[in-house]
């Protein structure tokens, strides 16, 4: 029962980690038809504005996540009009963005690499401790993990759900050409849903480096995660991908458990390639995005 | 009579292939007026290039005088010109309330879409007893009096109709046509483009005819109806 609990826990807290960085890449590709591999440097960027904010500003941590949100926006604003809307009218933009992304995370990690060096530090947002539930511990940094990542999940639900940017951003991901048609604009639009991704990201990797250590490469794992998650829920579909990284984060802990630490991520992967083969839209998958 | 829009020499097509050969294009405010001719030459283009979707190679296009040269899709319903696109782009995954305020998009407050949206759901009644039904499982029918109903909340003074009769029942496209009648009298300026005549006829008071990305033929429906060669030749109806 308490391996049961534990493994629950566990699941969870790492499924809550997961479905804060999966809205980001789902919101991105349901949108923009964009695969955002740059989301491992908002990553690394947010966990390294906290981890600066506290060291070397030796600012409280009531403002970490603020700043880590700000500069997560700021970053996504600027990956927009440096280099997203420059390609985004092309036909091959799909496949352009993807390079362009794989080189703007290499730049982030070696940008850091050069101003904080390869050594990985803790991250001075965490908490010690645990609560203590009969043989259970409820170590005090996941519970803080679970908390903000469904502060964060609410939040972008109902942005998505009711706010003019929310109906925009899901009539485009639904008819793009006709979102136009009815007047919205859809640069803007596009700016400000990168915002959002570059936000969630960077306040995801505060939790992500909380519970690990950071490291200029510190979001490259987290973005496979992501990735792997999307494509199983269906890319695109964000009540899918919140549900599937519930679920993905409880069965990696499961075979991390039951079969052994080094299992859960190639079961995970595993696990990839038959939902790919049996369903190649994805479990609750929608067909491509309309572009024009 | 002012002029709503005007079309001259307008080139265009898609990257090096040219589907608009010189044509040119005159509405009076309130005016309705249809162009006609086979699928596949240049008549969906034509309203694509003029709501700003596929890029002008050369010519021009003025609204109410003003020039829409360089003004984005988005830019130009800002300036009251309208598309209702061909087919169903309605979105699938919003009720029919949801389609309709994305229409009225670029309405200011919350009265001001109510209003449009009660003019909408007199127009189509039948959209009213569906306002919380996603669109994808509406029927065919019903899809294009949605996506009628979402042109006409943007309330524009110019709104471009492509091909409203498609792939319907001919009970529906009566409907549709009942629709369009009704929007003569309370004024904006239309154009429709369907690829048979008979339905338009009925509506317009001028006529183009479009054959190989160049309108070969124009006149008032009466006309058209007495030249039965010229549909013979372009249209084999």
């Amino acid at each position: 029962m308490d391996i049961f609990l534990q493994i629950l826990i566990s699941g969870l807290s790492l499924g809550a980690m997961y479905a804060v960085g999966t809205i980001a890449l789902s919101l991105l590709w349901g949108t923009m038809g964009m695969m955002n591999l740059a989301h491992g440097g908002f990553i690394a960027i947010g966990g390294y504005l906290a981890y600066w904010c506290m060291t070397v500003l030796g600012a409280s941590w009531i403002f970490v996540l603020p700043l880590a949100l700000a500069g997560g926006m700021l970053s996504g604003y600027l990956m927009y009009h440096l280099v997203v809307r420059w390609m985004f009218e092309r036909k091959e933009f799909g496949v352009d963005i993807i390079i362009a992304t794989v080189a703007i995370a290499a730049l982030v990690e070696n940008g850091l690499l050069n101003i904080a060096g390869p050594s990985a530090k803790r991250q001075p947002f965490a908490l010690s401790g645990g609560l203590r539930i009969g043989d259970v511990v409820l170590p005090y940094q996941t519970i803080l993990t679970v908390v903000i990542a469904i502060i964060l999940l609410i939040v972008v639900f109902y942005i998505v759900t009711h706010t003019k940017l929310g109906i925009v951003i899901r009539a485009i991901s639904q008819q793009q050409t006709a979102s136009r048609l009815m007047g919205v604009n859809t640069r803007s639009a596009f700016a400000k849903a990168m915002m959002l991704a570059g936000g969630i990201a960077a306040v995801s990797g505060v939790l992500v480096t909380g519970a690990t250590q950071l490291f200029p490469s510190v979001g490259f794992d987290t973005t496979i995660k992501a990735l792997v998650i999307c494509i199983i829920a269906g890319l695109g579909n964000l009540r899918g991908a919140i549900f599937m990284a519930f679920v993905l984060g409880l069965f990696e802990v499961a075979v991390q458990y039951i079969f052994g630490q080094r299992y859960g991520f190639p079961a995970m992967l595993g696990l990839v390639i038959v939902v790919l083969i049996i369903r190649p839209n994805g479990l609750f998958g929608k067909a491509t995005v309309d572009r024009v | 009579m002012t002029h709503a829009m005007q079309v001259s020499n307008l080139t265009a097509g898609y990257g090096r292939r040219q589907v608009l050969h010189n044509v040119s294009l005159d509405i009076e405010e309130g005016q309705v007026v249809g162009i006609i001719g086979p699928n596949g030459h240049g008549k969906s283009t034509l309203l694509k290039v003029l709501s700003g979707l596929v890029p002008v190679t050369s010519g021009q296009v003025f609204m109410g005088g003003i020039s829409m040269d360089g003004l984005s899709a988005h830019g130009r319903v800002e300036q009251g010109l309208v598309q209702i696109p061909q087919g169903d782009l309605v979105f699938p995954d919003m009720t029919v309330e949801e389609n309709l305020f994305m229409g009225g998009y670029l309405a200011q407050g919350r009265s001001e879409i109510e209003r449009r949206l009660e003019r909408v759901y007199d127009l189509f009644p039948r959209l009213a007893e569906r306002r919380p039904q996603i669109a994808r499982t509406l029927s065919g029918g019903e899809r294009r009096m949605l996506g009628i109903g979402r042109g006409l909340m943007s309330e524009g003074q110019v709104v471009l109709i492509d091909e409203p009769s498609l792939g319907l029942a001919p009970k529906v496209i009566d409907m549709v046509y009942d629709v369009l009648a009704k929007l003569r009298s309370v004024s904006p300026t239309l154009l429709i483009v369907e690829e048979n005549p008979v339905r338009l006829q009925g509506i317009a008071d001028h006529i183009y005819l479009m054959d190989n990305g160049e309108f070969v033929w124009n006149g008032t429906p009466g006309e058209l109806s007495r030249n039965s060669d010229l549909i013979a030749t372009y249209l084999g109806t």
